[in-house]
């Protein structure tokens, strides 16, 4: 399990030595809170970063070296996790064990990758940066392609409108223009001297070589002092507006695509996130639970239908697929499944059966790399102490009453429509 | 049949075979540091068996059969057979493709009464007209939900112009039309002919006894008493494509493209032919290639781009898609590549580096048991092993995979997908 160890002052290395795994993992975050002025800037970087370096001059150049390194996977890309927004520099290789000497490789071509770019006078190269602005922007335009994600972004957009939490990690289209290969330069010696950095290490390694070679290759680029994130808070009701707010949007499809978004002011750790989470489950967390039994087995309404928490912020979501003709039969359907479990009407074996799911998922993320990473990077970002074992302890020891609790807490913010 | 168990050095991974009595093929992947296990049970019986044969005569069904009965398996006499899974603490789910329809789990405590509990999903069928009329509902949904996908929609487009004769050029599911064809006296005779333990593979990873499991297996799996098995109809597909292009408008924000390539070179070392097809791909337009490094700064394709190979027992196929708004321009610059690498013979240094790689994702995938246990799966109805995979790189030859190329990358056995925005 990754255990968390300060470099110095805002750098920390998050490390794991799990043996059972071929590969090793090195991912180096940068944190920026989620802010509408330097949003696109943020999404821009990852493109024009891994179209080459100094030392490895193009795409071509970096790809080959991956290949030599027995495929190894490099990428970079922008997470938007809560209410901020990380860069993410990403490496996979074989283990030390099938290689001597891949985890110092690694090392040094992320840092490569991150610190020496390639540089023309004051800023990127011109040619890189307009044709990553034209991939950004042609990126950001197909959204709308999968109709799933599509649904649930217009839905947080729509419900979470003037918050941080709101804005779209990947950039915004209408930004792009003023963007120049000088401003984004500029943004890009901001990011790296004043964002707080994790560096995950996660492989069959020494904890002493990680920690020797991350220092040797990182050190002396690493900043002075860093600028201060706010942890994410829940998201609060709107008060100024109907609830539910419905919104339809009409593509010409061949079934409506439902997304219904709830909020509750429920926080991401403690008694009543784990009695959020199981209510989750209940509800529609899987083939056992009350909409998949009774909206798509008994009703033959749709063929997938699930609810799942949004755990930074509390909000559940609702998505399903129905024929347009059959849509608000299925709404009522959904209330009413909630409306009985906010009575408290629900059975211990549906309980006991949710509990049992959700812990089989959390001890299954110890098989995942990308699953055990995510969770600890979660836990440290939102100021949570507890590890795996602790948290499947919590939903082991929620009772009915945070159930019930949670559920109370939980009112429909917002419906959005895709037909 | 005798227990096989190998262990391979490159690999560090063991895996034990072993046919059983009743027929069914057993291969256990034995992984202690892991607390998921999962088992998988492939028949080998997919969308592709439209029509077959049974003892002496043809039987025609309508498509979507095998993914009717894979939706259907999940009810028996006494319910849903989901809820006894989640009892018993397994996670349950199932896919149909055109080979194969797969029935697995995954769970960390439990795992032989998950075990049975898959056995006994597979093993006793239970249709009623009342229950397949039921169902008719949700495959309905399933089959409206896809066809907003447009990924999914060029791909279909696609096969059904690549292909004219094999089965494979129609949707898994059927269509909407087709499964109102669908009634419980088909489901019998499809799953009377092809769900029979030797025409089925059970594959388990992850910290299990091998013998527990053939324990299991042997007490709950057998045959029915008609010894009409099921036999796969060999078409004879033509070498032409049915029609070079074919377009759909959607609601999307740009050009999405799909070609592909009917291989019409069907060798008899498949092996080496999967594994090759895929690192030639590589070599040729791979993100190390110069292909793709000169589409790419040209801004025809971007990171979205993508080549793969996929076969079954009766075909196979190459694919490259993506974003792009001049296809015609990527499929002509793709074709005068390929003459230029097969003019010039391919160069050692790149094809070992491109092994190299190969070599080094075949083993990373052995870090997700799921990937593992799909694969084998996907190799069982070909009659090939995981580890024949790793050995297979040694045998590929640079003269061997020019002749490849040659063949396979013919205009005239290739199809262009293109889905625009509407």
């Amino acid at each position: 399990m990754l255990k968390t160890i300060e470099i110095k002052p805002g750098v920390q290395l998050h490390f794991s030595p799990d043996k059972k795994f071929k590969t090793t993992i090195i991912c180096v975050l940068f944190r920026r809170p989620l802010c509408r002025e330097e949003v696109t800037l943020n999404a821009l970087l990852p493109g024009v970063l891994k179209s080459g370096s100094n030392k490895y001059g193009t795409l071509k150049e970096i790809n080959g070296y991956m290949d030599r390194l027995y495929g190894g996977i490099f990428d970079v890309q922008i997470i938007k996790k809560g209410e901020e927004q990380l860069l993410q520099f990403y490496i996979e290789v074989l283990n030390s064990a099938f290689d001597e000497g891949l985890l110092e490789k690694a090392l040094e071509f992320l840092a490569e990758i991150i610190y020496q770019p390639k540089v023309w006078e004051k800023g990127f190269y011109r040619d890189i940066t307009e044709r990553e602005k034209e991939n950004l922007r042609l990126f950001i335009e197909s959204r709308i392609n999968s109709k799933s994600e599509y649904l649930k972004l217009k839905c947080l957009e729509t419900m979470c409108g003037g918050d941080a939490f709101g804005i779209y990690g990947d950039g915004y289209s209408e930004d792009i223009d003023n963007i120049t290969e000088e401003t984004l330069y500029q943004h890009y010696r901001k990011v790296i001297s004043t964002s707080p950095l994790e560096i995950v290490v996660m492989g069959d390694e020494e904890k002493n070589r990680v920690l020797t070679g991350i220092k040797r290759i990182f050190e002396p680029y690493l900043p002075k002092e860093m600028m201060e994130i706010k942890p994410s808070r829940p998201y609060e009701k709107k008060k100024d507006r109907d609830m539910p707010l419905e919104k339809e949007e009409k593509l010409g499809l061949s079934q409506a695509k439902i997304c219904m978004g709830f909020g509750s002011g429920i926080g991401a750790t403690g008694k009543e996130f784990f009695g959020y989470l199981l209510f989750s489950q209940i509800l529609g967390g899987g083939a056992n639970s009350r909409l998949f039994a009774n909206v798509r087995e008994k009703e033959s309404l749709c063929y997938n239908i699930s609810s799942f928490i949004y755990r930074f912020k509390g909000i559940l979501m609702i998505e399903c697929g129905v024929d347009i003709k059959q849509m608000d039969k299925t709404l009522d359907l959904i209330r009413e499944e909630i409306g009985q479990l906010k009575d408290g009407d629900f059975s211990d074996e549906e309980t006991e059966s949710a509990r049992e799911s959700l812990i089989k998922v959390f001890q299954g993320f110890q098989d995942h790399p990308a699953a055990i990473m995510d969770f600890y990077l979660s836990q440290y970002l939102l100021q949570d102490q507890s590890g795996l074992d602790e948290f499947i302890n919590g939903i082991a020891k929620a009772e009915k009453k945070d159930i019930v609790e949670a559920a109370g807490k939980l009112y429909e913010d917002t419906v959005y429509i895709l037909q | 049949m005798e227990e096989k168990v190998l262990y391979h050095q490159a690999l560090r991974e063991t895996i034990a075979t072993k046919k059983l009595p009743s027929g069914i093929k057993c291969y256990i992947m034995p992984k202690k540091d892991y607390v998921e296990k999962m088992a998988l049970l492939a028949v080998n019986y997919g969308s592709e068996d439209v029509s077959f044969l049974v003892g002496g005569g043809q039987v025609d069904t309508p498509p979507g059969v095998a993914h009717f009965l894979e939706h259907k398996l999940f009810e028996d006499l006494e319910g849903d057979l989901f809820q006894a899974f989640t009892k018993a603490g397994g996670d349950v789910n199932a896919f149909t493709n055109y080979n194969t329809t797969a029935y697995h789990f995954t769970c960390i405590d439990n795992f032989e009464e998950n075990l049975k509990l898959l056995l006994r999903l597979v093993m006793k069928p239970y249709f009623t007209d009342e229950n397949v009329e039921k169902e008719k509902g949700i495959i309905g949904q399933e089959i409206q939900m896809y066809r907003d996908y447009p990924s999914w929609r060029m791909f279909f487009n696609m096969q059904s112009r690549l292909y004219q004769r094999l089965y494979i050029n129609r949707d898994i599911t059927g269509s909407a039309e087709d499964i109102q064809r669908i009634d419980k006296d088909i489901l019998y005779t499809c799953y009377n002919a092809f769900y029979r333990p030797e025409n089925m593979a059970l594959i388990c990873i992850g910290d299990i006894v091998p013998e527990q499991v053939y324990e299991i297996c042997e007490g709950l799996v057998d045959g029915p008493a008609d010894k009409n098995m099921g036999r796969h109809l060999n078409l004879a597909e033509p070498k032409e494509v049915g029609e070079p292009f074919v377009s759909e408008d959607m609601p999307v924000s740009r050009t999405l493209f799909q070609l592909g390539f009917k291989d019409n070179d069907l060798t008899e070392d498949r092996l080496a032919a999967m594994v090759g097809t895929k690192v030639l791909l590589d070599y040729v337009v791979g993100e190390s290639s110069d292909l793709y490094e000169c589409l790419y700064q040209k801004g025809l394709i971007d990171g979205s781009f993508s080549a793969e190979y996929v076969c079954g027992p009766s075909y196979g196929t190459s694919i490259f898609g993506g974003y792009c708004e001049d296809p015609k321009e990527f499929n002509d610059a793709l074709l005068l590549e390929i003459e230029k690498i097969t003019a010039a013979g391919m160069d050692m240094g790149r094809l070992d580096q491109m092994i190299k790689k190969h070599r080094g994702s075949f083993i990373r995938s052995f870090n997700t048991i799921e990937t593992t246990a799909n694969l084998q799966a996907d190799l069982f109805n070909k009659n090939l092993e995981l580890f024949d995979l790793m050995d297979c790189f040694d045998r590929l030859e640079p003269d061997m995979l020019t002749q490849r190329m040659k063949k396979h990358f013919n205009s005239a056995a290739s199809v262009l997908s293109v889905i625009r925005p509407s």
